[in-house]
This record gives C-alpha cells, structure tokens and sequence, in this order.
C-alpha cells in the first residue's frame, strides 16, 4: 500500500503520518524524559536543571530518519505525478488523471511535512534542558 | 468517451409514458410520510433539515447567553447576573456553541447536501443519521435545559478539575455536562462513520478521486479528525465521572492522581475540533468561490494539501492551550512549532479562493459577500493566532479578554460567516426558494460591523489585563469605554442575526420557486428539480469532470430522462449504487432502509440511560441501558443484512450488479472498521492515562508499596481470549464452508471463552486487592481491566447474535455479512486485550 506504483489515499497520507510520528516521538521523549528527571519538583530545591542530551540525540536521530522516509516518499511521488504525462489541473477521468492528481498532491504534502519536521525539530537545538 | 456516448444510444427511456411510469414509481418509494408518521423519515434530506434547524436553534439560544454575558460586563459592579448564575451563563455559552452549534451544523450541513453533491440517493446509513438526530435533539435539550433549573454546568467550557470534580464547588451541572456531551459525542462518532463510508463509497460512477468535489474531501478529512479527536475526550469523560461519582481519584494529586491529565485529554480533542468546526465552513466556500467565480477552483490539489495537511497538523496543537501549567520549554516549543506551522496549510487556502476570484468573474451576491467578510474576519483572527501561538506573548495574554477576541475573530470568521454564506447559497437546494437579498446584504452589514465593534476592542481589553470569565469589573481600570463599546457591538451583532432569522422563517407560500440551478453552478446537488421531488437523484449520472453541469453536454437533458444508472424502483425499494473507493467503479445495488420509529426509540432509550445516571438513578440507568440494546438489537434484526429476492439486479446501461456483498466489499463492514478505528483512539487515550501517570511517578509505578494485578490472571484471560478469538476466525470459517452446525459450535466456544477471557482478567486486581479509591495506580489498571471486559462482553452479545441469525437462516454460507462484521470486531478486541494485558502485567515487570 505504502510503496506501491500506483498513487491511492495511503501514498498520499504517508508523509504526514510521519510528520505525527516524528511529532510524537520528540514530544514524548523530551517530556518523559524531563518529567522523570524532575519529579522532585527541582524548581524549589535550587539544583540545576537537567540537561537533555539524551533526548537531543534521539530528536536528531528521529528528524533524520522522518526526512529520510519523506524523501522516499517524495521520490515515489514524483514518479506518479510524472509517468502518466498530465498537466495540472489533473482533472481527466482517467487513470492518468488520478495517477497525476494523487502524485502531485502528495508532493505537496511531502513538501509541507518536511517543513513540519524540520519546525518541530528546531527546538532541541535551542534548547538543552528541562527548563 | 464511451461512458458519454452510451447514455444517447436509442432505449426504452426514450419513452416518456415509460419515464412517467418510473418517475412514479420512484416518488411513493422516496415519498416522505405525512402525519405523526412524518417524524419516522429517516431521508437524508428530512433528517437533514430538522439537524440544521435544531443546531441553529442552539446558535440562537447559545447567542441569547452570550447577550446576557455582555450585557453583565456592560458596566463596572452590574448587578445584572449574579456571579454563580454568570458562571453558568458563560460555561453554557461555550458549551452549546461548540458541542451543539459548531460541530453538529457540519454534521447536518453535511448530511442534507453530501448525497446531492455526489448524486447518491441517501447516504448508506440513514438511520444511523436519524438516530444521531434523536441522540442530539435529546441530549442538547437535556444540556441547555438545566440553567432553566439553576443547575447547569458553571466550570467553564472545558471544565478544569479540581474546581470541577468538587462536588462542593459544581453541583449537577458537571454531570449534566459530562454525561449529556459524551452521549452527543457518541451521535458525532455515528455521523463521522457514516459521512466517511458515503464519500469513499457513494460517488457516482466515473468521479474518481481527482473528480471529487473539493467538499467531499473536506468532509473525509474531517469524519476522520472527529474519529481520532472526539474519543480523547469520551475517555476523559469516563475517567472524570469514575472521579465524580465514584471517587476513583484520577485528578487528586493527594492521590498520584493529576489535573493536568484532563487537560491534556481535552485538548487532544478541543484543539482539533477547532479546525473540525473551520474546514467544514471553509469546504461550503470551495463550493461557493467557483460558482460566483464562475470558473473551476484554481489549485484543486493544493485545496486537497490544505485540508489533509491541515488535518494532521492540528494534531499536534494541543498543547498550546497549556502554554502556562508549567511544562518544560522543551515540550512548549514543539507545540509553537507546529502551530506556526499550521499556518502554512491555512494560508494556502486563503490564497486558491483569492486566486480563483482574480482569474474568473466574480457575480457579487448575498453569499458571496458573507464569504469575503469570512476571508477577511478570519485572516485577522490567523494572525492573533500566530501571535498566541509564541509562548511568551501567551503567557501575557493567557486569560485574558485578548484570548477571546482571537478566539471568536477565528471561530465567527472561520465558521459563523461561511455558515452564513452557505445558507445564502443552499437555501434554495434545500427549501426551493431564495432568501432575500435586500435582508441578506442588511444582515451582512449589520453582523459585520457590530462583530468587529464587539471584538476588536476585546484584543485592548485583554492586553490591558481584563481577566476572561470575571462576572463583574471595579471601576477605573480602564475597561469601562472598552467594555461599553463591545457590548453595543454584540447587539448590532445580534441584530443582523435576527434579520437572517426573520428571513429564514418568513412564509414564503406566496414567493415564486426559485429557478432551478438558480446560482449556474457546475456541480450535481443543482441537478435537484424545483419544487423539489423526494427521490433524491432522479438517475444516478455518470460523472467525467469536475463541474459537469458545465462540462458535460447535454447532462441535464440525459439525467432529468432517465438516462443513466438506477431510473427505476421497480421492486419497490429505496436504492442507492455503491462504487470503488479510487475510481468509483459500480460495485453494489444499495438497498437502504426505509422510515422507521426504531432509531427514535433506540436513542431515546439510549439517552435515558445517560439522563438517569446524571441523578445517580443506578436501577434506572439499567433499565434504560438494558431497554436500549434491546431496541438496537432489534432494529439491527429487522432492518440489516437483509437477504434480498434475487442476487442480481439490471440497474440501467446494460450493467447488472449485486444485491448483497459482504466482508470488504460491503459498507457495514467499512462502517464497523471505521468505528473501530474511533474506539481504538479512545482506548489509546486511556493507555496514554497509564504511561502519563508512569511519567509523573518517580518513586515507580505501580508505587512500590503496591502490588499490581500479577501476570497469572491477566495472563490467563490473554490466553482465553485469543483462543476465544482464534474460535470466531474457525467459525467464520465454517460458515464459508456452509457448515451450520459447527459455525453454531465455534460460536458457542467463543462466546464461553471470552466470558472466562473477562472474568480472569476482572479477577487480577479483583485477587491482589487494588482499591480504586486508595491510589491512581489501582483505578487505572482497574479501568483497563474494565474497558476490556465490556469490549469482550459486547463481542460476546454479537456473537450470541450471530448464533440466533444462523439459527433463523439469516446468517448462511451467501449471506455472511454479520460473522464478517463480528470477526472484524473481534480483531480490534484482541488488540485490546493484548494491549490491556501487556500494559497492567508485564510493563511493571521491566519499568519502575
């Protein structure tokens, strides 16, 4: 469904469901991580703030692998927004037409969710602890 | 083009005494029942109506509230309202503007113009949407009715614990509010289901994917969003009321218990829903944009990649309502990323109806000017929202009147104003006649002037430091001009709306019809006759372009003779096709169901339940709950899967199609997918309570002086239960096999199997003695143990059901859509058994 030569609503939500994964996988990490070290409610106790390294290494870890996935998908778009030889606004009642509308769409997306990748990922390089 | 040229070849429908004949025949089908019985349609296009009328009923009601609100503020000291009954008012106010309004007007919207825009004759559900209806009607009276008895909910719409679970501080109005918005929730989900299964499986032949009309995609797109945002909250309402009427303490920190985790489960869902009240209003101006542009949508894929994107986006939103409870900046920032980059998606939007009007010749009119205010409103709202969006300028602004002008500049120019344009616009589809112009352009003006007089001065207020929900002010703060000036504003506001009420209620007997396809739009609800016919589609066309009431020659012509799929109801049936999820190749005859007092009754019953439990009435509750799947047992036996006479049909075009399928093929099953997918997210909600209350423990969880549910009993009932599964996939089998008697045998074993599955998994902190009310670690595992237990006992009763159907000759080796739809369910009640099992036995295992 998800690799596939044909364009249908999997291919073409595939980025953006990664975009939520890697969301979800920065969120979790930094929080559980931060909630856990700071369950003694450091911000009384005057110690200081710890560091999220750890966290940080597994943000980046995560940011490369989404962006990595988004380019296969991006590829794979542009082949079927390419192979039917379409032009927008893709509206033949043909295979092609879909092919081209299903591929062009999801490069959209593609395009949108590396914006969205790279947005949430900037804050673990400005940010180094659980403050 | 052999699909166009086919419908002009020579045929009996060439005959007009023949097309007279089916015409006939097709109205007493379709014909809407007069009388008490005209109360038992089920039509998408009654059923329909009377959604839109009751949410806009609300509007009005929810807008008297928000009168009485500005009003109170009017004045430094009024005395107007008192502060307990402000509480009530302002709570009320948000409460039936979103839950009552907002979401259900796409619901109803929806439903009477989808099947048109797509050339079906009903939605695949009916009676689903008819009791969605009687579930809403219901639970919204039930809601707004308590402030007339003092007794509504006064914690404001999203109801914070720990003011709301003290019995002391709130009193019945927060169960009113729980327990009558999770039943509206349940009917939200039943809609989202069925508004789902009608865009993927209703298009008429030949609309492929890139044909669909752009508010078809947003209607995908936001059934989907409902069923992934409107769970969280379901869950959160069952851990809120455990609290409230059992005190299982999941908000007491005395506890281990945390407030913040309602917070987070209600904006998993509020956020969201947000964007699944702005997409549906902004999906009626794709379709007005191009008819007063009168050209094509520029950018239809780029629509496409705002309302996807859009939606999957504003999933990772919610946390920006929380900016201020203290969360690392860590956790802040990927939240403001997001909502920032929510702003992409948006925009774009904006850009394609700016771009289409620019490229085509714009025919200024009623609606369209209410849709160049929304433009306008909204954008302004977009920007405020980028501002909140940045932590340190929300923590100036949180709770602040700064808040609520943004919020409403959003809300009103996001979804109010479209609404409005859309009622403008569809009026005459639905009621054959025009609003009037002359009142529209006063109603126009009126609500836009009096809308930004209202809330522009709020942005002041607020920044100034006037804190939201504050019944009353001191004088010399500076808010006095400010708040004077807003409550002026609110009844201008108001008294546009009441022009468009007048308008819309006015006899309009004398009034010509309007013409048909009165705005010369391109797209198929226009095919509708005036006076309208009560068929729904008179032929179901076959569709090769985007607006084919401008592409596609001679369509009308073709479609008002009877020229393509379905121009007869011969057997006296109410018929719909079925088509490919791509392409919209024909793959079923739908016989739909008809009238029925079945759905009324059944969520009424329903309702019942959810009513008595507010006053703590536990036999009563029963009762109802017993009567009420009674009553859906019985609407399930008489009115689904019903063995047709014949496999086949001829449905027009030389095509003949099935009469029954079942298993992927058919829509109950996608039905029962797509609810399970709903049910999955709410349980996911609850395994996210387990893990956020993991986080938050660090002396370990389960804390170390207790001992959780052990591995044997929810092992045990892991093992059960799967063999009780692996026995309905055998019985499944059987019955392909056409082997009655030992499809009746596996069902039995499953059924046996999966009670003792339910009870071994019961017996586990049952066994180890947790107590529910003691620690937040014990009420957790034991509502996971729950939740699963009645997820068996409910397979359990679709299997016994599977068992009478087999008995009765029902369910056989050809007509097998109930065991596919039961294996289906037993599917997802695996997964959650395994992961109810790995999360309360083996996690403690490896974690502390």
């Amino acid at each position: 469904m998800i690799a596939s030569t044909r364009a249908n609503l999997v291919t073409l939500i595939t980025a953006p469901t990664v975009w939520a994964l890697h969301f979800l996988v920065c969120y979790v990490t930094a929080s559980a991580y931060c909630a856990k070290t700071m369950a003694d409610a450091r911000v009384f106790t005057g110690t200081s703030w710890p560091d999220i390294t750890v966290a940080r290494a597994v943000i980046a870890a995560a940011t490369v692998l989404a962006l990595g996935i988004i380019a296969l998908c991006l590829r794979q778009a542009w082949g079927h927004w390419r192979s039917g030889d379409v032009d927008p606004p893709f509206d033949e009642p043909s295979f092609e037409g879909r092919q081209g509308f299903l591929g062009f769409s999801t490069i959209l997306l593609c395009g949108l969710s590396i914006i969205g990748v790279i947005f949430v990922a900037l804050p673990a390089i400005f940010i180094g602890d659980c403050r | 083009m052999s699909a166009l040229d086919a419908p002009r070849a020579p045929s009996q429908q060439d005959d007009p005494e023949h097309r007279k004949a089916q015409e006939d025949r097709l109205e007493k089908v379709w014909e809407t029942p007069g009388g008490f019985r005209y109360w038992s349609a089920v039509n998408n296009s009654d059923v329909g109506i009377w959604y839109t009328a009751t949410s806009l009923f609300f509007f009005l009601f929810a807008g008297a509230l928000g009168l009485m609100i500005r009003t109170q503020l009017a004045v430094p000291g009024n005395d107007f309202l008192s502060a307990t009954f402000y509480n009530q008012v302002f709570t009320l106010h948000g409460t039936a503007m979103m839950f009552l309004f907002a979401v259900p007007i796409f619901e109803a919207v929806a439903i009477v113009i989808l099947p048109q825009i797509l050339a079906a004759r009903d939605l695949p559900f009916p009676r689903l949407s008819a009791f969605g209806y009687w579930s809403f009607l219901l639970g919204g009276v039930f809601v707004c009715g308590s402030i007339f008895f003092d007794a509504a909910p006064d914690g404001g719409w999203f109801m914070y614990p720990p003011l709301t679970t003290d019995e002391k501080q709130t009193g019945i109005g927060a169960d009113v509010w729980l327990l009558g918005l999770s039943f509206i929730e349940v009917a939200s989900i039943a809609a989202a289901v069925e508004l789902i299964v009608g865009t993927l499986k209703c298009r008429p032949p030949g609309m492929r994917i890139n044909l669909m009309p752009l508010y078809a995609w947003y209607v995908l797109v936001v059934a989907a969003m409902i069923l992934f945002a409107f769970p969280p909250l379901i869950a959160g309402d069952i851990l809120f009321e455990l609290e409230r009427m059992f005190d299982w303490p999941f908000f007491d920190p005395k506890r281990g218990g945390d407030p913040l985790l309602w917070q987070h489960l209600f904006w998993i869902f509020g956020h969201p829903e947000v964007y699944i009240v702005f997409l549906p209003a902004i999906a009626l101006l794709a379709m007005i944009v191009p008819t007063f542009a009168q050209r094509p949508i520029l950018g239809y894929s780029w629509i496409v990649l705002a309302a996807v994107g859009t939606g999957f986006l504003s999933f990772g939103l919610w946390v920006h309502h929380m900016f201020t409870t203290g969360l690392p900046s860590i956790s802040l920032a990927f939240f403001s990323a997001a909502s920032e980059a929510v702003a992409i998606p948006t925009g774009v939007q904006i850009f394609v109806f700016i771009a289409t009007l620019l490229a085509g010749r714009v025919v200024y009119s009623t609606p369209m000017l209410f849709a160049l205010g929304a433009l306008g409103i909204f954008v302004f709202g977009g920007l405020t929202g980028v501002m909140v969006a940045l932590a340190p300028f929300d923590w100036q602004a949180h709770d602040t009147y700064f808040v609520v002008a943004h919020l409403h500049y959003t809300l009103v120019g996001g979804m109010v104003f479209p609404l409005m344009a859309g009622l403008y616009y569809f009026y005459p589809f639905a009621m054959e006649r025009k609003l009037s112009d002359r009142l529209g352009k006063w109603a126009f003006w009126l609500m836009f002037v009096g809308f930004n007089v209202t809330f522009l001065p709020m942005h002041v207020t607020g920044l100034r430091g006037m804190p939201r929900r504050v019944f009353t002010y001191a004088e010399g703060l500076g808010f006095e001009t400010l708040n004077m000036v807003s409550t002026l504003g609110a009844f201008v506001f108001a008294a546009g709306v009441l022009v468009i009420t007048f308008d819309v209620l006015r006899p309009k007997s004398k009034q010509p019809h309007a013409e048909r396809n009165c705005w010369n739009a391109g797209t198929l609800e226009w095919l509708s006759e005036t006076p309208g016919r009560d068929w729904g589609v008179r032929t179901v066309p076959i569709v090769t372009t985007r607006y084919p009431l401008w592409d596609q020659p001679n369509f009308v012509r073709d479609y008002d003779e009877g020229r393509f799929y379905l121009p007869d109801a011969e057997e006296g049936k109410r018929e719909t096709l079925i088509t490919s999820v791509l392409d919209a190749r024909p793959i079923q005859c739908l016989r739909v169901p008809g009238n029925t007092f079945m759905t009324m009754g059944a969520a009424f019953l329903t309702g019942g339940a959810f009513i008595a439990a507010t006053f703590y009435a536990w036999t009563l509750t029963i009762l109802f709950s017993i009567a009420a799947l009674v009553s859906i047992l019985f609407w399930l036996w008489r009115g689904t899967a019903i063995i047709p006479e014949k496999k086949e049909k001829d449905v027009g075009l030389g095509l003949k199609l099935p009469l029954y399928v079942s298993g992927p093929d058919s829509v109950g099953w996608w039905a029962m997918f797509i609810t399970m997918i709903g049910d999955m997210s709410a349980f996911a909600s609850l395994i996210f309570g387990y893990f956020f209350y993991w986080t938050i423990h660090a002396t370990g969880f389960p804390p170390s002086d207790t001992a959780g549910p052990g591995v044997f009993w929810p092992g045990l009932a892991f093992a059960l239960t799967s063999a009780s599964w692996g026995a309905m996939l055998l019985a499944r089998r059987a019955n392909t096999a056409d082997k009655p008697l030992s499809l009746n045998l596996w069902l039995v074993v499953s059924a046996l199997l999966a009670v003792g599955g339910g009870a071994a998994l019961l017996w586990g902190p049952h066994a180890s003695g947790l107590d529910p009310t003691a620690h937040v670690y014990p009420a957790t595992v034991w509502v996971l143990a729950i939740w699963t237990a009645i997820h068996l006992g409910v397979g359990v009763i679709m299997t016994l059901y599977c068992l009478a159907r087999s008995a009765a000759r029902k369910l056989t080796a050809e007509y097998d859509i109930d065991i596919h739809n039961v294996a289906l369910f037993w599917h997802f009640a695996m997964i959650t058994m395994a992961v109810t099992a790995a999360t309360i036995a083996l996690f403690p295992l490896v974690a502390r």
